[in-house]
Order: C-alpha cells, then sequence, then structure tokens
C-alpha cells in the first residue's frame, strides 16, 4: 500500500477551486516531482499536505493515517520554502536547532542531531553565522538543514532551487539526489524546472488547472504523453504539435501527412481514414533529408548542436534540433524526416493520446 | 550646458539646501539653547543680557529647583510614562499580531474601530473620564494617567507596530509551525524580535507624548506626590515668579530626561520609522 495517499484533494478558496480533486499515491521513499504552468495550484497542493492551508474536500493519509485535521507539525513532514524562511535573528545553528528546542529535546541530544545535519550539508564553519551573512547556495542548505534536523518522514519543497543561479542550481540538484539516497526519506518536489523534474524524480505528478494530467516516470512521460498537454509541456525545446490528416491505416499503425511530413506512427486507438490528428514529434526527433520542406525564419547554434525554427510548407511552426554547426543562410532550405518509431499521434478534438 | 556650469548649479543646489536645513535646525534649537543658557543665571544677569553667556555659572539655580520639588515631579513623570509606554506596547504588539496574522471574522472591522480611536480628540472625553475616576477611585493616582494615556496613544501605536509587522514575511510564521511552534511562542521568539526597531520607534513617539502630557495631568491628579513634570513645573513658575534662573533650571531639569533618551534612541527612531517603506 502507498505510503501516501492523496485522495480526491481539493481546495476551495471562496468561490474559486484552485485544486479540484487530485489523488496521487506515493511509496516510501519515493522522490515525486509536480510539474505545471504558473497557478495551476502546485504550492496550494504542496500547502495542504503540509497543513499550512486546510483541505476542503478529499483525504490525505500518511501511513494509513488520516492527517487532514492533524497540525503541521504532527504530520512528520518538513518543508523547505522557496523564500528558505530562515530566521532572520537566529544564527545558522539556533535556526536548525529551533524545532527540536520546541520539542524539548534534551540538549546533547539535539547538539548531535544539528551536528549530523550539518555534516551532511558541510556547514560546519557556518554555524554562529546570521542568515544575512551567508550566500544564497548556503541558505538553501540551512533551510534543509533545518528540515533534516527534525528527522521527518516527508520532505516537502517548493521550488527549492528557482532562487539561486544556473550552476549553483546544478550543484544543488546533484546534492538534493544525493541527501534523496543518504536519508533515504520520501521527497515531494515542485518545479518550474523541466531538468529537475527529469533528473530528480521516480515519479512526475503533472498538473494543470488544480487537475491532473498525467502521473509517470520521468521517461515514461517523455515517451508516452497522456494527451497534448503533457506532451507539449514535458521536453526542451517544446515538442512539435502539428496538424495533421491520416492519409491510411494498418493494423495498429496509422500513416499521417503534415504539409509533407509524411509518418508512420503506432497507435492504440486507429483513427479513421481521413480524420484531422494532431502529430507530435520533438525537434530532437526530426532529422535532416528528404521529407517536408522547412523554410527557416531563425536559428540557435549552440556549438554541439543547431536549433533551426521554421515554417513548413502550409505554414505551420515547426522547430528542429540538428547536430552541429548548421548555417541556413548558406545552406539554403531545409528538408527535414522523422526518425520512425518516435512520433505521437493525440485526437484532433479531445487532445487524447490515440 | 558644460560640465562646469552643471556643477556649479549642483554647488548652489547644495548651498541652497543647507542654508534651508541651517534655518530650521536653528528654529528648532534656539529656544533650547536659550532655556539652557538662562538656566545658569541670575534673574539681573538675564534681563541684562539675554543673548549672552552667564558672567557667573550658578549651578546652584539647578540644586534650588530640585530641592523645590522638581525631584517629585520628575519622579512621578518617570512611573507615568514608563509604565504607559510598557502597558501601550504590550498590548498594542499583541493587536497588531493578531491582526496581522491570524484570520478572523471581524478582522477588519476590529482594525477600523482602533483606527477610529485616533480620531477621538481627549477633550471630548473629559469630563465622562473624570467621572469615572471619581466613581472608581482611581482619582489622584497614577493610575488616573497611566490608563487614559494608554488608551490614546494605542490606536496610533498599534498602527504603526502593524504596519511593520505586515513587512515580515508570512513564511516565517509558516516555518515555525512546521517547527511545531505556537503562536505565542512565534509572537515572542520570531516577531517580537524582528520587530524591535519599530518598538524602540513607537516606545519613543509615545514615551515623548505621555512625558509632555498636560490636559490628563492637569484634570485627573492634584495632589503633589502624583503630580507630574508639565503641571509641576507650573505651579512652580507661579512660586518662583521672581527668580526666573530657577524657573529655567527647573524647565531644564525637566526636559532633559526625555531629551537624553531621544539623543540615544535617535539612531533606531529613524530606522523603525523608514523601514516599512524601503521594503
Ligand atoms: N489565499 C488564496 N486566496 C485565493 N486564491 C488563491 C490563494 N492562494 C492561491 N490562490 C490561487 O490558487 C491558484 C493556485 O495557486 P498556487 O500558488 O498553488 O499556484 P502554483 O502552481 O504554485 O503557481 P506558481 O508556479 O506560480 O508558484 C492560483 O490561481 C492562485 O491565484
Ligand atoms: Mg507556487
Amino acid at each position: 500500500m502507498a505510503y501516501m495517499q492523496i485522495k480526491a484533494i481539493a481546495k476551495q478558496y471562496g468561490t474559486y477551486e484552485a485544486v479540484r480533486g487530485i489523488d496521487i499515491d506515493i511509496a516510501e521513499r519515493e522522490f515525486v516531482v509536480i510539474v505545471g504552468p504558473s497557478g495551476c495550484g502546485k504550492s496550494t497542493l504542496l500547502r495542504m499536505i503540509a497543513g499550512l492551508e486546510s483541505i476542503s474536500r478529499g483525504e490525505l493519509l500518511i501511513d494509513g493515517q488520516r492527517m487532514n485535521d492533524v497540525r503541521p507539525a504532527d504530520r512528520g513532514i518538513a518543508m523547505v520554502f522557496q523564500s528558505y524562511a530562515l530566521y532572520p535573528h537566529k544564527t545558522v545553528e539556533q535556526n536548525m536547532g529551533f524545532a527540536l528546542k520546541v520539542a524539548k529535546t534534551p540538549k546533547d541530544e539535539a547538539a548531535r542531531k544539528i551536528a549530523r545535519a550539518a555534516e551532511i550539508l558541510q556547514l560546519g564553519p557556518l554555524m554562529k553565522r546570521l542568515p544575512k551573512e551567508l550566500s544564497g547556495g548556503q541558505r538553501q542548505r540551512v533551510a534543509i538543514g533545518r528540515a533534516i534536523v527534525r528527522n521527518p518522514k516527508v520532505f516537502l519543497f517548493d521550488e527549492p532551487l528557482s532562487n539561486l543561479d544556473a550552476s549553483l542550481r546544478l550543484q544543488m540538484r546533484i546534492e538534493l539526489a544525493q541527501l534523496h539516497r543518504e536519508l533515504q526519506a520520501t521527497m515531494v518536489y515542485v518545479t518550474h524546472d523541466q531538468i529537475e523534474a527529469m533528473t530528480l524524480a521516480d515519479k512526475i505528478v503533472v498538473l494543470r488547472d488544480g487537475l491532473v494530467e498525467q502521473i509517470g516516470a520521468p521517461l515514461e512521460i517523455y515517451r508516452h504523453p497522456a494527451n497534448t498537454f503533457v506532451a507539449g509541456f514535458i521536453g526542451s525545446p517544446k515538442m512539435n504539435l502539428l496538424k495533421a490528416r491520416v492519409t491510411a491505416t494498418e493494423s495498429g499503425t496509422a500513416r499521417v501527412d503534415a504539409a509533407g511530413l509524411v509518418c508512420d506512427v503506432a497507435v492504440d486507438h486507429l483513427p479513421a481514414v481521413g480524420a484531422e490528428v494532431t502529430l507530435g514529434i520533438r525537434p530532437e526527433h526530426l532529422v535532416a533529408g528528404p521529407g517536408a520542406s522547412v523554410e527557416v525564419q531563425a536559428s540557435e547554434r549552440l556549438g554541439g548542436m543547431t536549433y533551426a525554427y521554421g515554417r513548413l510548407a502550409d505554414g505551420q511552426p515547426v522547430t528542429v534540433q540538428l547536430d552541429g554547426e548548421h548555417d541556413f543562410a548558406a545552406d539554403g532550405g531545409l528538408t527535414v524526416q522523422p526518425q520512425p518509431g518516435r512520433a505521437h499521434l493525440f485526437s484532433g478534438d479531445s487532445g487524447l493520446r490515440l | 550646458m558644460t560640465a562646469r556650469s552643471l556643477t556649479a548649479l549642483a554647488v548652489a543646489n547644495r548651498i541652497l539646501l543647507w542654508a534651508v536645513f541651517l534655518t530650521l535646525a536653528v528654529i528648532c534649537v534656539y529656544p533650547m539653547i536659550w532655556l539652557f543658557l538662562n538656566a545658569f543665571k541670575t534673574t539681573n544677569d538675564m534681563f541684562a543680557a539675554t543673548w549672552g553667556l552667564p558672567k557667573v555659572w550658578h549651578w546652584e539655580n539647578f540644586s534650588t529647583a530640585w530641592n523645590y520639588g522638581i525631584s517629585r515631579y520628575l519622579l512621578n513623570s518617570l512611573i507615568v510614562t514608563t509604565a504607559t509606554v510598557l502597558i501601550e506596547l504590550t498590548l498594542a504588539t499583541m493587536a497588531a499580531y493578531a491582526l496581522v496574522v491570524l484570520n478572523f471574522r471581524a478582522k477588519a472591522a476590529i482594525y477600523t474601530l482602533i483606527l477610529g480611536g485616533a480620531i477621538l480628540p481627549p477633550e471630548v472625553s473629559l469630563i465622562p473620564l473624570f467621572r469615572v475616576m471619581a466613581e472608581t477611585g482611581l482619582y489622584n493616582t497614577y493610575f488616573a494617567l497611566i490608563l487614559p494615556n494608554v488608551a490614546f496613544g494605542l490606536p496610533f501605536t498599534t498602527f504603526l507596530i502593524r504596519a511593520y509587522m505586515t513587512g515580515i514575511p508570512g513564511e516565517l510564521r509558516e516555518a515555525a509551525l512546521m517547527d511545531g511552534a505556537g503562536e505565542a511562542r512565534i509572537f515572542r521568539e520570531v516577531y517580537l524580535p524582528l520587530c524591535r526597531p519599530i518598538l524602540a520607534s513607537a516606545g519613543l513617539i509615545s514615551a515623548m507624548r505621555v512625558w509632555n502630557e498636560f490636559i490628563f495631568a492637569l484634570t485627573f491628579v492634584e495632589s503633589e506626590t502624583v503630580k507630574t513634570v508639565t503641571i509641576g513645573v507650573m505651579s512652580f513658575a507661579v512660586a518662583l515668579r521672581a527668580d526666573w534662573g530657577v524657573l529655567m533650571a527647573g524647565l531644564a531639569l525637566s526636559i532633559l530626561p526625555i531629551l537624553a533618551t531621544f539623543l540615544i534612541m535617535q539612531r533606531q527612531f529613524v530606522g523603525g520609522l523608514t523601514s516599512g517603506a524601503v521594503k
């Protein structure tokens, strides 16, 4: 049985429903990443788990026990805030020890726990400093240290790395993954960042407008997005979603044509010949070769690869990722073909995967 | 415009600014200088040269004034002011915390009501208050001064502290909740320490107000043992009609404590008032 069960949880703010009935099962020691566009209810969901917001409907179970009305501190949960929320007037040591002090933990035991957390996070030399005397990355570590000290069963993170610069983010991401292995704790992590989601998660939950769009392992979601929203949301640059028409079908495979880009796609639900569908193909799954011609309008050369942004013959925008360097002004036009077996097909009206 | 004329303009600007500030400073400071200078003179000296330095520094003016009753008035003022400030800050801080942090139904209404108290001039409630004091036996006690001073100071003090507290990120409280702290503990260990600058400012403002308070002191007490300096100095002036030097010394003594407090706490005072503005 799942360790933490989120059952049909909803949050009502007045007449506005920010979270509209979400079900997630989280196993012990699992790293779950919640992603979704801004305002979709990620923080609200996390805060309901933490107990900082009341749960309007549904049920939260941790280890089989109903948590809806349990005080935040008694849920066995620690939370790391985006703004770190360190107590500005307390030293690093006092910040990390506050929960223990509140819980009246004996002095020597508290000191031991703080020392252990400090060791894990390499905070040793900083223990007597105030938060304002720390760098962003160090503050982030203290915030995590404050969580570790309480020895929680579940860690919650709300965009913990979004205030850090790119290189520090990379470093902290690696440290978080290590921490997860070391502490063997369950973690629920909210982020905007694709790469954090793909690299950290055992399981990704994609939210939109307060509802779950898809739950699955990172590569599962990458390979089999459940609908056009998830297809467009996971992966960078975004997957091309092209209007296409079914030209032929055969058992389990549909042949579609999007302005000259012709693909054979394996499907579970065979569409009718002539039906309007959406063809999904990632920029990295288009290769130069005889096929559809693309009128390139802009390109970005990153050294190892080149992104070409252009239009198909019928004007639909399309992005192509090519290996190496290409200069389209000199080379002239570009023709592309799909890599076999990499395209996705979605229903033209519902957007669901076929 | 050339660079040179630009700097000339800047210099002229600077001079003008300084002139304005200097004038303002002189207007504010000269009565005090005058007071302190004349506190050392005899009455004759004073009329002979109002702005001159004393020919002989008559330090004994101060001891005369002190023995004439100023010491008792000062003590009374000190008691009333300290008690008022402590009670006022305690109540205002707790009210502000509730108004900022807690969610309860009549919150907006209660805040409006508190602010409404600031509109009420003390004069209109003087007679009803006097009757209350008389009936409750508070008349002519320290409480006859402390309670109304607290009541009339609370709206503005609460307003100041509330404004400051809204600048404290709510996530600090949430972090403390996750850490297991209750409201009382969060109030004491998170909000109070962070509010220190505004407590200093608000306390100073209220101390100055209470120290110089006149109308309650005139109405609600009468005996020498509870009179505060504002009223005390007045009766002092009547008794000492002729001896201006001693009177000045008494006045100087009566403003000295609050002046010293202000000078010592000046930085926190300014810091507390501006910190809310530059969030
Ligand atoms: N206290 C509140 N009262 C009313 N509406 C709220 C409140 N808090 C959040 N909302 C609304 O609920 C929705 C979800 O908010 P939430 O903060 O969970 O979004 P999010 O997914 O975390 O977004 P972001 O990625 O920008 O942090 C938003 O539309 C927001 O405006
Ligand atoms: Mg959020």
